[in-house]
């Protein structure tokens, strides 16, 4: 890795030699390595969700209990749930963050290297106590990712062992959203002004303190339950005056602002990736700013959309509806400035671009899907039915997950300095998009015609709807060991790439080579 | 760039042709598997059908537009089609103006919502009440108008249906599967029916696609819904559990009968009766034919009539059992001291307590008594079902807090609890030999 011909490494050969093997991997400070990581370990959590969910695809292929019983299925759904959340969606923005913030803003590493090592290695570990739960009497948690008491008040010691996870991932997220605001407020390149940032930058750092606002808010919620189920408190247990409510509105203080640090970050790559395939400058970068901004503080104001049904008083849900209904301005403010950017640009559609366009067609589907949600009576039939299920795979994996994949084949090149196999890419982006609508696209119809979510078994009028899914589901998961095939032979060998690797992309991370050196901007880059 | 583009437009149109189709897909599956909504049949579920469409439909329109758009400049503004590149990137007029037109666009979809939502939450002027109770996993219902009809509401599913882990044992999967119980909700039409709607464990949501209606039913809250079925529309309704709850959460359906407003009047007035599928019973015409559903509904009575029949209730057991059983005939002859004539015997309160447990405790302890391991706790070889038997009446009377064991106290009679306490502790692999008469029940109470 180290091109002796650069700038970069000169400092290097005499200052740190780059550790090899276990001390490169596992005492990393730095940057890149634990980026690498964070999204290796977001890859296999996305595989062993991904099993979860077929498991649940399969069962539910036909009416009837064929494979596994009830209460096996209500695990299945919570802990693929918490897998995907905890453990593919956030800690891959956070590899992205690790390998590209520092490379994008021009300094040297993150902020607080030590700490983000630690940030790192809590997680398999939180996700190991969490696995393990499937072992303890009773199996893993069975109550649904939201955990909602008084539900998890009567499950076995998984809840404890889910509570502790959970704690650790929100440590390690909160050790890393301080990170990425430490290192962005900080050490940005000089003449970097805010407003000069890059867009995935500007993204990431709302998120991190959106993390840090809600993360705590989480922690204390699970540890009510924790005390409420060992130490005779009643924080939600009706039975001594407590109020199961109470869990819902703290839960969802929490978990609506986490739905959007699950997508801003994937918001800060595809607008990196349009702009570079449309030969076209970001439209309205300001605008984009702003909006993401609103969108962070709109979606602390908008929690009881998720609970219109615990039988609010009518002006509580008038003000959620309309709040919630305000969300879809400064988002669709983004969207049209998307298809601006693209507008008379002059388009190349190589794999990146196509996930781009690809999540900015299907994350608005499931937007305006959300949209529907937000209408407050309607809301009552579609709540927990299939179509909630349908709406928020839109956002989360065409809007999330292929936004990711999309700003994995973008930068690919530049973090293993070989082009990825353009064709099977293409393909890669086919397979996924296609099976995801087969998958997805009929639970609309299930939920309106009346399946509700999390149900292990349903009547033979939903069965069509729901083969369709489950060979749909199947295809995207068998088309994902193509992804990996893809990035292992990138890893591997390939044409070089340039430092550039695409035409004239705008960006600090284009202008080291490729693969960016262990090191890069020891000294901070001169703005343009 | 690094692939050209020419020569691809077929496998690209193809491509991306494919790829709408998919999204599609599901509209062009046969209509009559349900794309939308069920046909309302309350003025409410008429409303929200009618937004949910309006909804839809501007949805739909800003979609085509956006993507519109989207996908011409895809197809025009390509370099393959050596397209040179504008250099625009903001526009200040253009930001407003789509800031302001979605945000005129909300307001026009917020007014006729408010509209329906005010509509839906006004529970007043109604002109009966019932009160549904969730429970792990049945329905309970009490009319609250002085008719005290009470009753529990529980699948009727055979499990040889639900059960297709095994072929050979597996029976077919019928119409109304996990649509169906055992006891249906009786109201009338045309009637504003309002609901006072809670739970004894766990959160559960009461939903009636075709009402409109659906509400959470939370322990310790009492949520209010309502609904007024359009004369004409009488009927079967059948909906679901709507928020997990659970293990069974997906087999506690809810079904409704809709009945004219005078053959309410005379099922209330003839105490609420049903017949063997279920519904209201009106007249004798209407007798329900087997005489083996005759002694389930026995095992549900409603908590005013069980407390007034207790003291007589295991003779009229006894009887029954013997009249429909064939164990009776098989009873050991044993003079029966005057003084113990109220005394059921060990195989009456088998008989009895099997039938309860099914309905009962199998959905947890499993009909064979095994359990789940680390869920529900066994009853074959059990400490407290081989036990002393007051801890095993005290448990079943009064649950355990904090787990799903339920307090049965007020859901059965002394009787049912004798027979079902007898039952666990000398079947399902237990052989304690003791019995536990309606008096030993009584005596914890």
């Amino acid at each position: 890795m180290s091109n002796a011909n650069t700038a970069h490494d000169h400092h290097d050969d005499h200052d740190h030699p780059m550790p090899t093997g276990f001390k490169r991997w596992f005492m990393s400070t730095n940057h890149k390595d634990i980026g690498t990581l964070y999204l290796i370990f977001s890859l296999s959590m996305l595989m062993l969700g991904g099993a979860f969910a077929l498991v649940i695809r399969a069962e539910l292929f036909q009416p009837g209990l064929q494979f596994i019983d009830p209460h096996f299925f209500n695990q299945m759904t919570t802990v693929h749930a918490l897998v995907m959340v905890f453990g593919a969606v956030m800690p891959g923005f956070v590899g992205f963050a690790n390998w590209m913030l520092p490379l994008m803003v021009g300094a040297p590493d993150m902020a607080l290297p030590r700490m983000n090592n630690w940030s790192f290695w809590i997680l398999p570990f939180a996700f190991l106590i969490l696995i393990l739960s499937f072992f303890v009497p009773g199996g893993a948690p069975a109550s649904g990712w939201t955990l909602y008491a008084p539900l998890t008040i009567q499950g076995g010691m998984s809840v404890d062992m889910a509570i502790v996870a959970i704690h650790m991932m929100g440590i390690s997220s909160i050790m890393g959203a301080i990170n990425v605001i430490v290192t962005v407020l900080n050490m940005r390149a000089p003449g970097m002004t805010l407003m000069k940032m890059p867009m995935f930058v500007w993204t990431w750092l709302i998120t991190a303190f959106l993390l840090i606002a809600v993360m705590p808010v989480f922690a204390g919620a699970v540890t009510m339950l924790l005390t409420d189920r060992h130490f005779g408190t009643a924080f939600f247990n009706p039975a001594g005056g407590g109020d199961p409510v109470l869990y819902q509105h703290i839960f969802w203080f929490f978990g609506h602002p986490e739905v959007y640090i699950m997508i801003l970050p994937a918001f800060g790559i595809i607008s990196h990736i349009i702009p570079t395939f449309a030969r076209k400058p970001l439209f309205g970068y300001s605008s984009m700013v702003f909006a993401t901004a609103a969108i962070a503080f709109l979606s602390f104001i908008v929690w009881a959309h998720h609970m219109f049904t615990v039988g609010m008083p009518l002006q509580g849900e008038l003000f959620f509806m309309y709040a919630t209904m305000l969300i879809s301005v400064p988002t669709g403010v983004k969207v049209f400035n998307w298809v601006t950017t693209m507008w008379r640009g002059s388009m190349t559609f190589e794999t990146p671009m196509l996930f781009s366009i690809g999540v900015v067609f299907l994350f608005t589907l499931g937007g305006l899907s959300g949209l529907m949600l937000a209408i407050t009576p309607a809301d009552f039939q579609y709540h927990d039915t299939y179509f909630v299920v349908a709406h928020f795979h839109y956002v989360l994996f065409s809007g999330a997950v292929m936004a990711m994949m999309g700003g994995a084949y973008f930068w690919l090149p530049k973090w293993t300095g070989h082009m990825y196999n353009e064709k099977l890419g293409k393909i890669h982006f086919w397979l996924t998009a296609i099976s995801f609508n087969v998958t997805f696209f009929p639970q609309h119809f299930l939920g309106l015609a009346g399946m509700p979510r999390r149900y292990a078994d349903y009547n033979p009028i939903f069965t069509e709807f729901n083969q369709w899914s489950s060979i749909g589901a199947f295809c995207l998961g068998l088309s994902q060991l193509l992804f990996i095939y893809i990035i292992v032979a990138t890893v591997r060998g390939g044409k070089k790439a340039t430092a550039q690797v695409w035409d004239e992309p705008e960006g600090l991370e284009w202008t080291v080579p490729s693969p960016a050196p262990f090191h890069t901007f020891d000294t901070p880059p001169t703005l343009k | 760039m690094l692939f050209s583009q020419r020569g691809r437009q077929a496998v690209k149109l193809s491509a991306v042709s494919a790829f709408l189709l998919s999204s599609l897909l599901g509209s062009l599956a046969k209509a009559d598997y349900g794309l939308n909504f069920q046909t309302p049949v309350t003025g409410v579920a008429r409303d929200i059908y009618d937004l949910h469409m309006l909804i839809f439909w501007i949805c739909v329109a800003i979609f085509v537009g956006v993507f519109g758009v989207m996908f011409y400049s895809i197809f025009k503004h390509r370099k393959s089609k050596n397209y040179t590149p504008a250099t625009f990137s903001h526009s200040t007029s253009v930001e407003v103006i789509w800031t302001v037109i979605p945000f005129l666009i909300l307001v026009g979809m917020a007014i006729p919502a408010t509209t329906v939502l005010i509509k839906m939450e006004d529970t007043t002027k109604s002109d009966l009440t019932i009160k549904i109770t969730g429970y792990q996993w049945k329905w309970g219902y009490d009319y609250m108008d002085g008719s005290d009809i009470s009753f529990y509401s529980t699948l009727s599913t055979p499990r040889t249906q639900i059960d297709q882990f095994n072929a050979d044992t597996a029976t077919e999967i019928g119409e109304n599967y996990l649509l169906e119980t055992d006891k249906a909700l009786i109201v009338p039409s045309g009637r504003k029916v309002r609901a006072l709607i809670t739970a004894n464990d766990v959160i559960h949501a009461w939903w009636i696609p075709a009402f409109g209606t659906k509400k959470d039913a939370i322990p310790g809250y009492i949520n209010e819904l309502w609904f007024n079925v359009d004369v004409g529309k009488e009927g079967v309704y059948r909906g679901n559990c709507a928020e997990l709850c659970g293990k069974d959460h997906a087999y506690m359906p809810i079904v409704v009968q809709v009945v004219t407003g005078a053959e309410f009047d005379q099922w209330t007035a003839g105490g609420g009766q049903f017949n063997a599928q279920g519904f209201a019973k009106l007249s004798d015409s209407n007798e329900a034919p087997v005489v083996k559903e005759a002694v389930i509904n026995e095992a549900v009575v409603t908590e005013a009539t069980a407390a007034a029949v207790n003291t007589n209730a295991p003779v009229i057991e006894t009887a029954e059992s013997q009249g429909s059983s064939d164990l009776a005939e098989s009873v050991v002859e044993a003079v029966i001291p005057a003084a113990q004539a109220s005394e059921a015997s060990m195989q009456d309160l088998l008989a009895s307590g099997e039938k309860v447990y099914i309905t009962q405790c199998a959905a947890c302890h499993q009909a064979t008594g095994s359990g789940m391991p680390g869920v529900f706790p066994a009853i074959t070889a059990s400490p407290i079902a081989t036990g002393p038997t007051e801890p095993h009446i005290d448990i079943v009377l009064n649950g355990k807090p904090g787990t799903t064991m339920a307090a049965f106290r007020s859901r059965l009679s002394d009787d049912d609890l004798a027979a079902v306490v007898t039952y666990q502790r000398n079947a399902l692999g237990n052989s304690v030999g003791d019995v536990v008469q309606a008096a030993d029940v009584a005596a914890k109470r």
